[in-house]
């Protein structure tokens, strides 16, 4: 998968461009604002984006700013309060999942979850992920790696 | 463990995406009316004190002949606080933006201002969110020839569009250096920017992350010299909302007409002044309309959440359009015989006026309960009645 979706001055091309954003952004924006600011942040991202939609076309990597838009402004119009929640169901109700990995995964710090959340949540590369937090790739592996190992020091596992 | 740790990660973000593929939006909290309540007869301006729509009116930016000039001074600062997002919900329209006392403005809350106007240029208005990058304040003078000046104080996250660092004619204010800088070839709208632009991936704002803010201060006019920029630049004073000669609007992007607050969480509504562009983080959507010589053209409506009104039949639905400049009323027609009185919200410099009203809702779908809009003159003379999701 790569973000870097072009962007086109076309109208229907730029309406599946916002439909492409719209998915990856969404699902993205659970790791890094929770599930219930994620629709607030896609939607803050694509507004953006129909409002810069020329300043959109001449990025290299369009999904990922609006990714930090999303982020960044969702985060300053409503700071969290609450345990961020990554689903809205008990966690026990998803069967493949070990009981208290949601929470263990919330509860991380908030670069190791982002940078977990996307590489295995979403199935960004470390370089997009990168990209989009504006840190080396390097450093999203070293989130990675030790996002996942409190998660399995947490879990009791190996 | 069942399978393994990256795959469990990978089915939790999918339980995730499968919820919120579910979820379109919850009820809005507020109506100005109930379903159970007689229609309010009030004059509108007797109801205006009861608004619990929090909306500001627009502004466009017009751009006039002679140059645009304009100066940006990127610098890292504190992020610039745009506002609660906490207002309290609104039942109605907003009164129209006069000039009203600052005293209940936040008193921490500070605006960057030219302490020094040109010859002719008075305040015109102080606007949250700049308009052109969506984030920051903007405090716009005008003159009575046409010139506009404008003086924004802006973070944006990531880096700043359109003002690369190095471009444009280096000019010393006070031991900053600015870039002067003509970002638009166009003759009639030109601009001319001074730019320091200083990055830090440091963020102060958020401390938890890697993320990178910049703040910028921009000076951008229509109709000035470049002495009369530089001379303002050389002169911007913060002070707080309460020394501003009205108090400021609310905006989000070029436009923003209205916002509300639902389950503490904002939900916004946006109209644009390119294309009409609406969007509402109600439906997480939007889409271009425009009036194309009718009274009234309904740009979205958004329903109840599925499974909320049977839990407790308080959810509640919402409509939103355009309307003619000579709509002064705005009558929502539901099935249940009640009729919703909405006035248009008058978009200060917008050729078209706006619209939003909030109905409860007793059918799963919102649009089933909705039967009709009616728009009227100011002597009540009805000028069209029309449902638009028939």
């Amino acid at each position: 998968m790569t973000l870097n979706t072009d962007v086109t001055t076309h109208e229907d091309d730029f309406e599946e461009f916002i439909g492409v954003a719209r998915v990856r952004l969404r699902r993205a924006f659970v790791g890094a604002v929770g599930i219930d600011r994620a629709e607030d942040a896609v939607a803050e991202a694509l507004g953006w984006a129909f409002e810069h939609r020329s300043e959109l076309i001449t990025m290299e990597n369009p999904i990922g700013y609006l990714y930090r838009v999303g982020q960044s402004k969702t985060r300053r119009s409503k700071p969290v309060t609450d345990r961020l929640r990554l689903v809205r169901i008990e966690a026990s109700r998803i069967p493949e999942v070990e009981p208290g990995l949601v929470d263990a995964l919330a509860a991380l710090p908030e670069s190791q979850r982002i940078a977990v959340w996307l590489a295995h949540g979403c199935a960004w590369t470390h370089s997009e992920i990168g990209d989009v937090l504006g840190i080396a790739a390097s450093t999203v592996a070293t989130h990675v790696r030790r996002g996942l190992d409190n998660l399995r020091r947490e879990m009791g596992v190996n | 463990m069942r399978i393994a740790l990256e795959d469990q990660i990978r089915a939790i973000a999918d339980e995730s995406e499968r919820q919120l593929d579910g979820v379109t939006m919850g009820p809005l909290p507020t109506s100005r009316t109930s379903a159970t309540a007689p229609e309010d007869s009030r004059p509108l301006t007797a109801r205006r004190g009861q608004h619990r729509w929090l909306v500001a009116a627009a502004l466009v930016v017009v751009l006039g002949g002679g140059g645009t000039a304009a100066w940006v001074l990127s610098e890292r600062a504190t992020p610039i606080d745009v506002g609660s997002a906490d207002d309290p919900v609104a039942s109605g329209p907003p009164p129209i933006p006069e000039n009203t006392p600052t005293v209940d403005a936040d008193p921490t809350q500070m605006w960057l201002v030219a302490s020094e106007l040109p010859e002719g240029y008075a305040f015109e208005t102080a606007l949250e969110g700049e308009p052109t990058s969506d984030e920051g304040r903007t405090v716009r003078y005008h003159s009575a020839n046409g010139g506009s000046l404008e003086v924004t104080s802006n973070t944006m996250f990531g880096g700043l569009d359109g003002a690369p660092v190095g471009e444009g004619v280096a000019v010393d204010i006070d031991g900053v250096e600015w870039r002067l800088r003509r970002t638009d070839g166009s003759p009639s709208s030109a601009t001319l920017a001074l730019q320091a632009n200083e990055t830090d991936a440091d963020s102060d704002e958020l401390s938890q992350s890697d993320d990178m803010v910049e703040a910028e201060r921009v000076v951008r006019a229509v109709g000035l010299s470049d002495d009369e920029m530089v001379a303002v630049a050389a002169r911007l004073v913060s002070v707080p909302a309460t020394q501003l000669p009205r108090p400021p609007l609310r905006t989000v992007g070029g436009v923003v007409v209205a916002e509300t607050v639902q389950d503490g969480l904002v939900r916004q509504l946006r109209v644009h002044t390119d294309g009409r562009f609406f969007s509402t983080t109600v439906v997480g959507s939007g889409g271009p309309t425009a009036l194309s010589g009718r009274w009234l053209a309904i740009a979205g409506a958004a329903g109840p959440e599925p499974g909320r009104v049977a839990q407790n039949g308080s959810a509640q639905s919402l409509v939103y359009g355009l309307l003619h400049p000579n709509v002064a009323v705005v009558e929502v027609e539901l099935s249940t015989g009640q009729r919703i009185v909405a006035e248009p919200q008058d978009l200060y410099g917008f050729e078209e006026n706006f619209f939003l009203v909030a109905f409860p809702t007793e059918t799963e779908d919102a649009l089933e309960q909705f039967v009709a809009v009616v728009v009227r003159d100011a002597d009540g003379v009805e000028l069209a009645s029309e449902n638009p999701f028939d």
